[in-house]
């Protein structure tokens, strides 16, 4: 396809999504509401004179004489991704009536490996890995910042929730699968530089994607109630400062339509990568890279909602996940052999740094080029397949000729008989990468990195033609900075007072990772193991009011 | 496709404006034919068009419509043509939704291996009509967040599906 038909197809898309979300009768609707509207919905501008931001200003409440709708559950949870559906589940199961709002037509979520310890597949294989021990260099390399009682809860109950989760999917005929060989049982990988992971992954073939639709299944079947299009917009506080409720916006008609909760309101709405004002302001380490989720949901409406009603916000700057891919198109597959430790350049065709250096903090050093885009290119020569049998073993992306092949033929590798036409086609500065590869091929001489100190084993020669270069791309998962949260997962203000009738899990919430500027890598899936864990607990803790 | 029932309102309501906005049937492609009777009847012959599907399974406009009152002097009035029952009703009286569920299933075609089903992936507020268009080609929503090789293998009532918006 050439990029005008593209172009026009896309234009053809876009339009196309426009329609079924402004349909006339949507657009009626939402006319009959504005012309008497009160700045109900939070500014995205910043607010230059005070300094502050415009979504700090909390919104004019909405009024209810502009609800269409009243709803009343025990539970309403607000957000249908991985921490939403299991806080539904859970709800249900400990007797609650729960109402789950979602942004957008579907219950989805990112995320592949779920970070767990004692789940019955490491018990049956008897991998009995030391939760005091992981939790311990997890907090180290959260530089000390997490609340460490967050840390312990998801130690204590992840395992049980992966269980919990696997009987679900099991009726449904997906078993949860163990990963054996992406870390280890005493949590040490093998080399200083690589990353060392206790071996706590778990998935479901397709994703978390798979697993968290077959539990809304499960929820759906014993009564849970998910509406579609209706993001929360504003909690709804009694003068006690208990939230009651939360009123949210249908996206197709407009309407507003208040949710009253019993019990009380879990925020699930996932972080706020997508907002661009909150990246500036919480983490601006990761503000020059691009986001890897889609649809561009993740807008902290959460955080939001949280912060307009009292609740703290977790000391910035909060932790980014920035990891490598080829494209910031989720969907697509990546380039095989992500983190092998073949010569790394930046875009000026410099050396971006010691290749030993893991995978999930690549990023930072391309944020040191100038206008800085997240992408970095490994040069390798056609000698790679030899290089992989000297490499010891790491945890990495894996790559064989046959995916090799079919890279380069997607155009995610490139190919070129000399270094020049190499840099050319990268878009590299050709007399600087020149440079920068006849350098490497000294040290690599040499047997001593005396430029970034990679250890000798993992230098090899970018000398046998063709050449290849494979882009990378560093782009943000996800933001895991959110509002505070006590062990029963209620928020709290900045007393650390409870505010009653409100809860939060996943990246919503806060405290777990602390603010360290990157998400360590310790345990494995650790993002999605706290999401389904603490799901789970707030919806049991608000379940029992 | 568990939560059907509750949309069904909104869903006839978007349809019946879709019929009655001529001229504004799709914004998604440039088509500058009339919209008129004869369009929709045309329609039937296209192979960009699910509706020649059921037209050479021998259905006619009636079988969908009713009030159907053009005969040749209302062409231009596209209001008169009504759908006989709404949104997904409409196509179940005929379509079994297990039976398509079970039929269109992609083997091992979605992230590492899993077997794609369509029609029942998500728990969702996803409808026939949210993909399946009869009157202007039919707009693979699953290739806005997803992209997958059985994509590439639709027929061309089909708009080519893209990648995700960036």
């Amino acid at each position: 396809m050439n990029s005008k038909n593209k172009k026009t197809t896309d234009m053809s898309r876009r339009s196309f999504m426009k329609t079924s979300a402004m349909s006339a009768l949507g657009v009626a609707s939402a006319s009959l509401i504005s012309g008497v509207a009160p700045e109900v919905e939070a500014k995205t501008a910043l607010v230059q004179s005070n300094g502050k931001y415009g979504f700090e200003t909390p919104p004019s409440p909405i009024p209810s004489r502009m609800i269409r709708e009243f709803a009343t559950a025990d539970v309403i949870v607000v957000g249908g991704g991985i921490s939403g559906v299991m806080a539904a589940k859970s709800a249900q199961e400990n007797g609650a009536k729960v109402i789950v709002l979602q942004k957008g037509p579907v219950v989805m979520c990112h995320g592949f490996s779920m970070g767990c310890i004692d789940s019955k597949i490491q018990i049956e294989k008897n991998i009995r890995i030391n939760k005091m021990n992981a939790i311990t260099e997890l907090n180290y390399q959260s530089l000390n910042k997490p609340k460490f009682e967050l840390l312990k809860l998801w130690a204590e109950h992840s395992g049980e929730t992966f269980n919990w989760i696997d009987d679900m999917t099991t009726k449904h005929g997906v078993k949860g699968i163990f990963i054996p060989n992406a870390g280890t049982e005493s949590g040490e990988s093998g080399g200083k530089y690589w990353f060392n992971s206790y071996c706590t992954g778990h998935k479901w073939k397709g994703g978390m994607i798979v697993a968290i639709n077959l539990v809304a299944k499960e929820a759906v079947k014993a009564g849970v109630e998910f509406r579609f299009n209706t993001p929360g917009k504003q909690l709804v506080q009694d003068k006690s400062g208990r939230i009651t409720g939360v009123i949210a916006k249908h996206e197709i008609t407009g309407d507003y339509i208040q949710f009253n909760a019993k019990k009380g309101v879990i925020l699930c709405t996932g972080d706020y990568g997508n907002n661009p004002d909150m990246l500036q302001k919480y983490c601006p380490a990761a503000v020059g890279l691009k986001s890897y989720y889609t649809p561009r949901h993740n807008t902290g409406d959460g955080h939001l909602m949280g912060i307009w009603v009292g609740a703290e916000m977790e000391n910035g700057i909060h932790t980014k996940m920035a990891h490598v891919h080829s494209t910031p198109d989720f969907a697509d597959s990546d380039a095989p052999g992500r983190g092998m430790p073949w010569l790394a350049v930046q875009k000026e065709g410099k050396r971006l740094c010691n290749e030993d250096i893991p995978f999930y903090l690549m990023a930072n050093q391309t944020l040191n080029a100038t206008n800085p885009d997240g992408l970095y290119y490994n040069i390798l020569d056609s000698d790679w397949e030899e290089n992989l049998k000297q490499f010891p073993p790491r945890v990495a992306g894996a790559i064989d000729r046959q995916s090799f092949d079919e890279a380069l033929s997607r155009g995610l590798i490139i190919k070129a008989d000399k270094i020049e036409e190499l840099a050319n086609k990268l878009n590299l500065p050709a007399e600087t990468f020149s440079k920068t590869v006849a350098r490497y091929n000294e040290l690599v001489e040499k047997g001593v990195d005396e430029d970034f100190g990679k250890i000798a084993v993992d230098l090899s020669f970018i000398k046998k033609a063709p050449f290849y270069g494979i882009p990378r791309l560093c782009c943000i998962s996800a933001i895991l900075g959110g509002i505070n949260i006590n062990t029963k997962m209620q928020v709290l203000d900045k007393e650390q007072h409870i505010i009653h009738g409100l809860y939060a899990a996943g990246n919503v919430s806060g405290g777990f990772f602390g603010g360290a500027n990157d998400y360590p890598f310790p345990i494995i899936g650790l993002s999605v193991g706290r999401a389904t864990t603490f799901g789970r607990l707030a919806g049991r803790y608000a379940a029992k009011g | 496709m568990m939560i059907f029932t509750k949309y069904l309102t909104a869903i006839l309501s978007t349809f019946l404006v879709i019929f009655s906005l001529s001229g504004h049937v799709d914004a998604g492609e440039k088509d500058n034919s009339s919209q008129t009777v004869k369009h929709y009847y045309d329609s039937i012959k296209s192979e960009n068009n699910l509706a020649k599907v059921h037209g050479d399974a021998g259905l006619s406009c009636i079988d969908c419509h009713s009030d159907y009152t053009a005969k040749g002097n209302s062409k231009s009035d596209t209001s008169v043509l009504k759908l006989k029952s709404s949104g997904d009703e409409l196509c179940l009286k005929c379509h079994d939704l297990k039976e398509v569920d079970n039929k269109v299933v992609y083997k091992g075609q979605g992230p590492s291996g899993a077997d794609v089903r369509p029609h029942s992936q998500h728990v969702a507020d996803i409808h026939c009509a949210t993909c399946h268009s009869m009157h202007r080609k039919s707009n693979l929503m699953c290739a806005k967040c997803h992209v997958q090789k059985w994509m590439k293998t639709l027929p061309k009532r089909w708009n080519t599906p893209l990648k995700t918006e960036n």
